[in-house]
């Protein structure tokens, strides 16, 4: 039988079927643990990854600091969009909606995945040009999305106020509780086999003439010839101690919740300068606001965003002048000057992979990311291309650029 | 005065009526509404949108949102954090209340 190791405590019972004496002499390492793959962070990059290779039959495993799911993946907005991204990006996103869907259908949880479409409204003539000439693009790529008049817009969103001229609406973009649907993941790739270490922290990548040889954690070093580095806000840091260079800047986005509320709107709205609203299935309207720089990682909820945000509520939804407000958070994006993320191997480091930097997408990408460098680390190719997203970009850490 | 109030040993301000579901029931000044209505023995404040259960005071600090009402016709808000005031009309609220998108 197919052992593999370190086996967990439920899983004795099958080992016991067989000769258990066999399977422990030949594999054990009693001095430490090992794995075929290491994944740092436990977001949905990283679960999405763990899952992908687990299902091939790799022994792989992930360690976070937290828990699954905890930091920006449980704390973003939950959107599962395909429009108005970058070029590179439109293989992927169309790809992460069939993935979810299909996690959905197979999951034991609801995670409330629903594919109630999205709107992107345009606030003048010229800006719906500018996002039409955009639509035609995603159009061209396979997506399926049109442009409502403002008659058609206003039956779609009758609680939306009418200041705008038109929309883009995209019926297959989707949405999920992120938290749910990131903890739904990990058990996925738990139950294929995937080892995932919680409250763990990794205080190092081990890496030896130019070759990654594993992690060191507060609690023991575990070894592995792939080492994926899916840290999310703490990537660059963690790239650059290993000696790989990337450029990637955190941004604070804000959301705020309100009350529950009977349906304000269906699709997912979205406004300009990344604004949207979404409305949750259990009816909280939730109320996003641009991802802006700050000093350090801040996660303080700041009352400019908080009076820029309500402002555009009530602007947008003039019903959400009566109802009240229960809670406001905030999470980290990862940015790139050129808009990519940064996925695939470390030119400098052999087995070093990252995975980080989706620009505020990473939720929704995610399970298409993680398919996709599975498949890279496995086979050294993706069936979606992923070459535009390469860490090479950046440079030699300690080059000049 | 209510028998569901303490009787003895504390100072409350004017009396004042406010009606629950079409019913007068006394208040005093600087009580809340959940407070008014628990003295007078309603219990149910609410039922949920899914299962029609009813629901009331539980946290009594405006944590929990279980205790909502509709107060002169805005739904959700908390019995618990409303002060009761002259001539307020309370309701119990049936599920998750109207949404009035005014345009």
């Amino acid at each position: 039988m197919d052992i593999r190791f370190p086996i967990l405590v439920y899983q004795m019972e099958f080992y016991f079927e067989d000769d258990v004496n066999d399977a422990l002499g030949e594999g054990v390492r009693m001095s430490g643990e090992a794995h075929d793959v290491v994944v740092i962070g436990a977001g949905i990059a990283g679960v999405s990854l763990a899952y992908f290779l687990a299902r091939a039959g790799h022994d792989v495993c992930v360690v976070d600091r937290n828990v699954v799911g905890q930091e920006s993946t449980g704390r973003c907005a939950g959107n599962i969009g395909q429009t108005h991204r970058p070029p590179a990006d439109l293989p992927l996103a169309l790809r992460a909606v069939k993935l979810w869907h299909e996690l959905a259908m197979e999951s034991d949880v609801d995670f409330e995945f629903r594919q109630h479409g999205s709107v992107k409204l345009a606030r003048s003539d010229e800006h719906a040009a500018d996002l039409e000439a955009r639509m035609e693009r995603d159009r061209a790529g396979g997506l399926d999305c049109r442009f409502l008049d403002r008659q058609e817009t206003r039956e779609l969103l009758p609680n939306v106020s009418g200041t705008y001229v038109g929309s883009v609406y995209c019926p297959s973009d989707s949405s999920a509780q992120p938290y749910l649907a990131c903890t739904a993941m990990a058990r996925a790739a738990s139950r294929a086999g995937a080892v995932i270490h919680e409250h763990r922290e990794v205080t190092g990548i081990d890496v030896r003439h130019g070759t990654v040889g594993g992690v060191t954690t507060a609690s023991g070093p575990i070894a592995a010839p792939v080492v994926v580095n899916a840290a999310g806000a703490w990537s660059r840091d963690l790239a650059r101690a290993a000696g790989v260079r990337i450029t990637t800047d955190v941004r604070r986005s804000h959301l705020m919740v309100t009350e529950r509320l009977p349906e304000v709107i269906r699709p997912v709205v979205a406004t300009e300068f990344y604004g949207y609203f979404r409305q949750t299935v259990a009816g909280n309207v939730l109320i996003g606001y641009a991802a802006r720089p700050m000093e350090g990682l801040d996660r303080r909820v700041t009352s400019d965003a908080m009076r820029i945000a309500a402002h555009r509520a009530v602007t947008y939804i003039p019903g959400l002048r009566a109802v009240s407000m229960i809670r406001a958070f905030t999470g980290f994006t990862t940015w790139t000057a050129d808009l990519l993320s940064v996925v695939g191997a470390a030119r400098d480091v052999k087995g070093l992979y990252v995975s980080t930097a989706f620009c505020g997408r990473g939720f929704g990408i995610g399970p298409a990311i993680g398919e996709a460098l599975a498949q890279l680390i496995t086979e050294g190719r993706t069936s979606v291309p992923i070459d535009a997203y390469s860490p090479d970009r950046f440079g030699a850490e300690g080059e000049e650029r | 005065m209510s028998s569901r109030r303490a009787p003895n040993g504390v100072e409350r301000g004017q009396p004042f009526e406010i009606e629950v579901d079409g019913r007068k029931i006394t208040a005093y000044d600087g009580e809340t509404v959940a407070a008014a209505m628990v003295a007078e023995g309603l219990r149910t404040f609410r039922r949920t949108s899914r299962t029609a259960e009813p629901r009331g005071i539980y946290c009594g600090i405006g944590l929990c949102w279980d205790c909502l009402v509709v107060v002169d016709g805005t739904p959700n808000r908390r019995a618990c954090q409303e002060p009761a005031r002259p001539g307020c009309r309370v309701e119990t609220q049936d599920g998750l209340g109207a949404f009035r998108g005014e345009r």
